[in-house]
């Protein structure tokens, strides 16, 4: 019996896009995975293996076809015990693929986004965003636009915004590639303070250094798990 | 709680500045018949008070003969009896026609001298002395170049000459303004009618109005009264249909600002969705997205109220409100020369927020729902 219980898990989770009979189509799972808090997982796997697919289901942005999501003890497919906003704005982070932001406002706006309906007034939010940004290299960026931003700037915006409010996990969607060796570095030790905090931290990387140093490696192919 | 309603307040005002190039066509296109709205309804609201007061001013009674069942010009020999009636204090025989001056179309008012030196309207000049003399509205002297000291022709029926001695500057004397005011056998003389005059002004004292109204028709059942209440009545229904005929029609203008207003601001304008999508990602509430952009909607709303007003103003008083103008007083031409009279009640400043609110509100709340509703991953796509 396993004394510490999963802070997130997927039951039997499968999602398709496109129609079954189309040779264009794909297909996730199902998958049936554990993870724990204060772990680091990678997930690695040729591009379209379905890595961005199974960390949108993980993070809520998605909805599986069948099976369930359960973090803690919310359910983010179908909203019966937790609502999925909810369970995002306190309970993940999640950093895109490619740079998000609402591009009309300052970076400290945009890391501290979520922060907004929390009610935390404007010198709070700042306040955090400040210390985030400070401790990925970046903190006198706080009132740049995004766009005016470099690619490895936008990244290191990004993870910020995804760690602000001190989730119980992290979702990083690639997020050391495209970025100078001292920028993923940078973000690295950021994901790692937070998960010696005990937070749980699951990154889809093709970064070699990122998936040596996680405490689980999970390989996908053709949107299954096909080594651990 | 209150820090969340701050704070998307505040956010909301940053979205209308960062996104300030749609929302200031979209604003644009709400003004433009807001401000002529606003402008019409004032001019009405003028116009109405003009007329009201003008007819508070004026007789309690107002006599004609009846003629085939209409009204028609009152005998002479039947204005005497008028002023024996029980209540009756003055009775003031009128004689209004018109004819044309230069190019103008005036009108030319009769009344006895006396009744002139009574009514002591403010003039530029002095009142008439003897019936060679005569009294011109503004918009008359502005457009003729007649002063006082000038010598003014009539011709209906005659061709009579007259020297000008005070021009009227009241400006709630738009219906005189290119008008001609003579004494009452001067005008029989111009129209040929040396036997009739066109009504009678009747003064009773007060609370025997309608006495008085019922002994007229009594003594003679072809007299013809109306109270100044009915008179009263006339006039502003008069006005207000008109103005409802107005509103009505920039109701339907507004009502196309609608999808303007939408596709300008939200369908399709795929930044703003991704914005959405990833605010909702971020953990927001589908209800928070809606509140904030309902304060957009509010802002939005406000400026354009606010623009809308201050641009009829300028409209009304810089330009004397053109399009408009001809509209409420027919005679005007499309870009009237005189100063109309108007009022800016609060009234119609409300009904432009609430009518710039509608639109926005149409316009942006359900796309914003529905955006809100999609999975994000498929808004942020």
């Amino acid at each position: 019996m396993n004394a510490v219980p999963p802070l997130l898990r997927l039951i039997d989770v499968t999602r398709r896009h496109g129609a079954a009979h189309d040779p264009q189509s794909f297909a996730l799972g199902p998958l049936t995975l554990d993870v724990l808090s204060g772990t680091w997982t990678s997930i690695v796997g040729r591009s379209g293996a379905g890595k961005t697919t199974l960390l949108q289901i993980m993070g809520g942005l998605d909805a599986p076809d069948t099976g369930r999501v359960v973090i803690a003890n919310p359910d983010v497919s179908n909203g019966a015990t937790g609502s999925p906003d909810v369970v995002r704005r306190f309970d993940i982070g999640f950093v895109y693929q490619q740079g998000v932001f609402v591009e009309h406002l300052p970076v400290w706006q945009n890391v501290a986004v979520r922060l907004i309906p929390a009610g935390v007034p404007a010198r709070e939010r700042r306040r955090r965003a400040a210390a985030v940004l400070e401790e990925l290299g970046i903190g006198e960026m706080l009132d740049r636009r995004p766009a005016s931003l470099s690619g490895g700037e936008q990244q290191r915006v990004a993870v910020a915004r995804a760690v602000v409010h001190q989730p119980r996990i992290v979702i990083a969607d690639e997020p050391t590639s495209n970025v100078d060796a001292d920028t993923g570095s940078a973000i690295v030790n950021c994901l790692k303070g937070l998960q010696t905090r005990g937070s749980a931290i699951i990154v889809a990387t093709h970064d070699s250094a990122v998936s040596a140093s996680s405490d689980r490696c999970w390989h996908m192919e053709s949107g299954r798990i096909v080594d651990e | 709680m209150l820090g969340t309603h701050v704070n998307l307040l505040l956010l909301a005002a940053e979205n209308v500045v960062g996104h300030w190039r749609a929302y200031l066509v979209a604003a644009a296109g709400l003004v433009l018949p807001l401000a002529l709205l606003l402008c019409g309804v004032a001019v009405s609201e003028g116009l109405k008070a003009d007329a009201v007061a003008s007819v508070d001013a004026g007789a309690d009674l107002y006599c004609t003969w009846d003629m085939f069942g209409r009204d028609a010009p009152l005998p002479l020999d039947k204005i005497a009896p008028l002023a024996d009636i029980d209540g009756v204090t003055r009775a003031v025989p009128r004689i209004i026609g018109r004819t044309i001056v230069g190019s103008a179309v005036v009108l030319v008012v009769g009344v006895p001298l006396d009744q002139i030196r009574r009514a002591a309207p403010q003039v530029d000049g002095r009142l008439p002395a003897d019936g060679s003399e005569v009294l011109i509205g503004n918009e008359l002297a502005r457009i003729t170049g007649l002063s006082p000291g000038k010598t003014i022709a009539l011709d209906a029926h005659s061709l009579r000459l007259f020297t000008v001695v005070g021009v009227v500057r009241s400006t709630s004397t738009l219906w005189s303004a290119k008008a001609v005011v003579c004494d009452i056998d001067e005008a029989a003389t111009v129209f040929g009618e040396s036997g009739h005059v066109t009504d009678v002004c009747l003064y009773a004292r007060a609370g025997y109005e309608s006495l008085a109204a019922e002994s007229i028709e009594r003594v003679d059942d072809r007299y013809r009264v109306q109270t100044k209440s009915i008179v009263h009545n006339y006039v502003v229904r008069g006005m207000s249909i008109r103005e409802g005929v107005f509103t009505i029609l920039f109701a339907l203008a507004l009502a196309w600002a609608i999808p303007s207003f939408a596709i300008l601001t939200y369908m399709g304008h795929t930044p703003r969705r991704r914005e959405i999508g990833l605010l909702k990602a971020e953990g927001w509430r589908t209800a928070h997205v809606l509140e904030m952009v309902a304060c957009e909607n509010v802002i939005v709303a406000v400026f354009a109220a606010a623009s809308a007003t201050f641009i009829a103003i300028v409209w009304l008083r810089v330009f004397r409100a053109p399009l408009i103008a001809p509209f409420f007083v027919p005679d005007l031409p499309l870009f009237p020369n005189i100063v109309l009279p108007a009022r800016f009640l609060p009234l119609p400043g409300l009904l432009a927020l609430v009518f710039s609110l509608v639109v926005t509100m149409t316009g942006s709340i359900y796309t914003t729902w529905r955006t809100s509703i999609t999975r994000p991953v498929d808004t942020l796509r």
